[in-house]
């Protein structure tokens, strides 16, 4: 059952804090009047921070961001709607990562990702995600759908600049492209969250089993979710940067609304938009964090949910039934997991491979009891990478103190000239041997 | 998808335990409703009382486990034992052998069996009288051991087994229990009456057929993988025919489940290791 796919674009908001990444330089100065699509600050590793839409700037500061955390922002005002393409050099396979970073481009399935790290010299597959990885998003349908005819072309674009053979995974019985069901790039998949997993999905596709910690690319497969490809169509084609996004917003009524709004939109415009006077919850249904009016919709940003603030099912006690154990896609026992967590095991845990854990929450769905069993493997899971950072500090600082202590210990080296003569002596003879 | 919640799982259990109650009542007269009202009484008693004395809500009491426990207990208890060690048992069960452990889904020994056990070790002298009649006869089981031809041919012996079956099959078709545990169970059963060269008909007698749809398929006390119930079940039947033929009661299916539920993780570790 798909709700409505039709996507409404969000009115012109008055205000825009585009968040910048960690590493990035401030390119722009308090006042300065800028064009759609120019740079506001630039890194080493992220992609370029543009401006969505053309405005001035008037502050920059920190805003807490929809998906937690809170980042310095550039604030514009005076808004401006017209549209300009991106000034850049032609397009090769060079090039390619230059046009994306500076097109802002970033991974839109929730994890925005640079998508110009990528990209790699020897690629074999590209592949187009077409299933939503967020619970209760209708994000990816609804692009599928707007996209039409132009789909399969569009996503063969890109995967021709990548110099990849293009798969486009699509869930099951539910989308559809039209006219072009039997184009080799065409993969339907079971329609559940754990495919839009990448690691999952290129296991599916390609037979390819991926490290858990590994990057796919650097195995020659090369993995996008479907919106990301579409925003790197226009870049390409167009020469378009990445200003808006589609998120799926879910109303206190159990509507549910599919909206395109620019990057830095604050969540009170949501709220005005569609008149609603609720909690917010962003994210989809793992890890929903309550986000204030202030807080920044950024790439990452896929679903909201307005809720009536009524309390959720208490959690029963674990009756041990093991429905959670078929279900789980990594193949983990949660049941025993839950058991372990219940007095904070986190070397058992990790013997059980809670870090596999997808956090899919298929295991909450089928608890009998309504344990949060996913909110209870990210919160150990947050434990242990806090644990190993902190091992990993004691270690660094540690082996600072060793050296020190060694370069202490160590005399005096004094000029020889026995010992010099010694080793041209052994070099020497050495050399000789050789010859 | 999820099929049920806990609640209503235990009160499917509860309800699947009825065809088995009206099967006893039919054989052995109303005590055995009045054995449930009191069982059922007084372990809900019990859990409150507890719920109440660690702080949890008692709103906790509503799903339906201490009930289930009852249900359980009354088949498993002859049907005019005197209200007061049906009663100590349900309170054993509830008290001791659930709320001691931490209450539902702590208790490493299913609480049913646990209650019944120590009652009959308590009050060794009240568990012959499988009577419907109150005058002093043994139960059919004991008949069947000393070689009674008489309780061996009548029907009436196969109507507990049936009924249990019929409600334990709802409960498996609804998935509301996992059908491997009592398959197993089965299997081992059959697999050791086999090897002793016991009568098939031992193997519907007492409460086998029960304990195989009710009392093994507890999944808090079973094993918890799936190789890991399969190894359970099956121990748990091949120790229940055993200790049946060489125990030194007559009916020790309890016995050979608690034993079970100690060796229930050690099942799921094994397995474990072996596929390593």
């Amino acid at each position: 059952m798909l709700p409505n796919l039709n996507i409404d674009d969000l009115p012109l908001p008055t205000t825009l804090a585009v968040p910048l990444a960690a590493d990035a330089q401030l390119q722009v100065q308090r006042g300065e009047t800028l064009p759609a699509g120019a740079v506001l600050a630039t890194g080493s590793h992220s992609a370029d921070c543009i401006a969505p839409r053309a405005g001035t700037v008037s502050d920059f500061r920190r805003q807490p961001l929809a998906n937690g955390n809170d980042a310095l922002c550039v604030i514009l005002q005076d808004l401006d709607d017209t549209p300009t393409p991106l000034l850049l050099p032609p397009l090769s396979a060079t090039t390619l990562p230059q046009l994306l970073k500076r097109a802002g481009i970033v991974g839109l399935g929730g994890g925005a990702f640079p998508a110009w790290r990528k990209w790699r010299q020897q690629l074999r597959y590209f592949i187009a995600n077409g299933l939503e990885t967020e619970t209760a998003a209708y994000n990816d349908a609804a692009l599928i759908a707007a996209a039409g005819d132009n789909l399969i072309a569009r996503v063969r674009t890109v995967a021709q600049t990548f110099a990849a053979t293009p798969l486009l995974a699509l869930p099951e019985g539910v989308t559809r492209v039209p006219r072009a069901n039997d184009d080799p790039m065409l993969r339907y998949l079971p329609a559940h969250y754990s495919l839009g997993n990448e690691r999952i999905l290129v296991q599916h596709l390609c037979q390819l089993d991926i490290p858990a910690m590994a990057v796919a690319a650097d195995y020659g497969v090369v993995c996008f979710n479907i919106a990301t490809v579409l925003a790197m169509a226009a870049a390409i084609d167009e020469r378009m940067p990445l200003s808006d996004r589609v998120i799926t917003v879910h109303d206190v009524d159990g509507g549910i609304h599919l909206l395109r709004v620019p990057l830095g939109t604050l969540l009170a415009e949501v709220r005005h938009y569609l008149k609603q006077n609720a909690t917010a919850l962003i994210g989809g249904a793992d890890e929903q964090q309550i986000a204030g009016d202030d807080a920044v919709i950024t790439a990452a940003t896929t679903v909201i949910h307005w809720q009536a603030d009524a309390p959720p099912r208490a959690a029963q006690a674990c009756i041990r039934c093991g429905a959670c154990e078929p279900v789980c896609p990594a193949a983990l026992a949660p049941q025993e997991l839950y058991w372990l967590a219940q007095d904070s095991r986190l070397p058992e845990m990790q013997a059980q491979r809670l870090t596999a854990c997808l956090e899919c929450r298929r295991c909450d769905e089928v608890c009998p009891s309504n344990i949060g069993l996913t909110a209870l493997f990210i919160q150990h899971k947050k434990q242990l990478a806090a644990n190993a950072a902190e091992a990993q500090l004691i270690h660094r600082r540690q082996q600072r103190f060793d050296h020190h202590e060694q370069r202490l210990a160590q005399p005096v080296a004094r000029f020889s000239a026995q010992a010099l003569k010694q080793r041209v002596a052994a070099m020497t003879k050495q050399v000789s041997k050789k010859q | 998808m999820k099929i049920a919640n806990s609640t209503a799982i235990m009160w499917s259990v509860a309800a699947a335990t009825l065809p088995a109650l009206a099967a006893a009542t039919y054989l052995y007269g109303w005590g055995v409703c009045q054995q449930l009202f009191i069982t059922v009484s007084a372990a809900t008693l019990c859990e409150l009382i507890c719920l109440r004395w660690q702080g949890k809500p008692l709103a906790a009491a509503a799903d339906g486990s201490a009930v289930v426990a009852a249900c359980i207990l009354t088949i498993a208890l002859p049907p005019y034992v005197p209200w007061g060690v049906a009663a100590a048992a349900a309170i054993f069960a509830i008290g001791l052998a659930k709320h001691c452990y931490g209450g539902l889904g702590n208790n490493p020994f299913n609480p049913a069996m646990a209650g019944y056990a120590l009652a009959f070790i308590s009050f060794p002298e009240y568990f012959n009288a499988w009577t419907a009649d109150a005058t002093s006869h043994p139960t059919p089981l004991a008949l069947a051991r000393l070689g009674d031809p008489l309780a061996a041919t009548t029907w009436l012996l196969a109507l507990p087994a049936l009924a249990a079956a019929a409600g334990g099959g709802v409960l498996l078709l609804l998935r509301l229990a996992d059908w491997r545990l009592p398959l197993a169970f089965c299997l081992g059963a059959v697999a050791t009456s086999m090897a002793l060269a016991l009568d098939w008909q031992t193997l519907i007698q007492g409460g086998l057929v029960f304990a195989a749809f009710f009392v093994i398929t507890d999944p808090v006390t079973a094993a918890t993988s799936r190789g890991g119930r399969w190894c359970y079940a099956a121990l748990v039947g091949a120790l229940a025919i055993w200790l049946r033929q060489h125990g030194s009661h007559s009916d020790s299916i309890a016995f050979a489940i608690l034993i079970g539920n100690v060796l229930a993780p050690l099942c799921d570790l094994a397995v474990k290791q072996w596929r390593r």
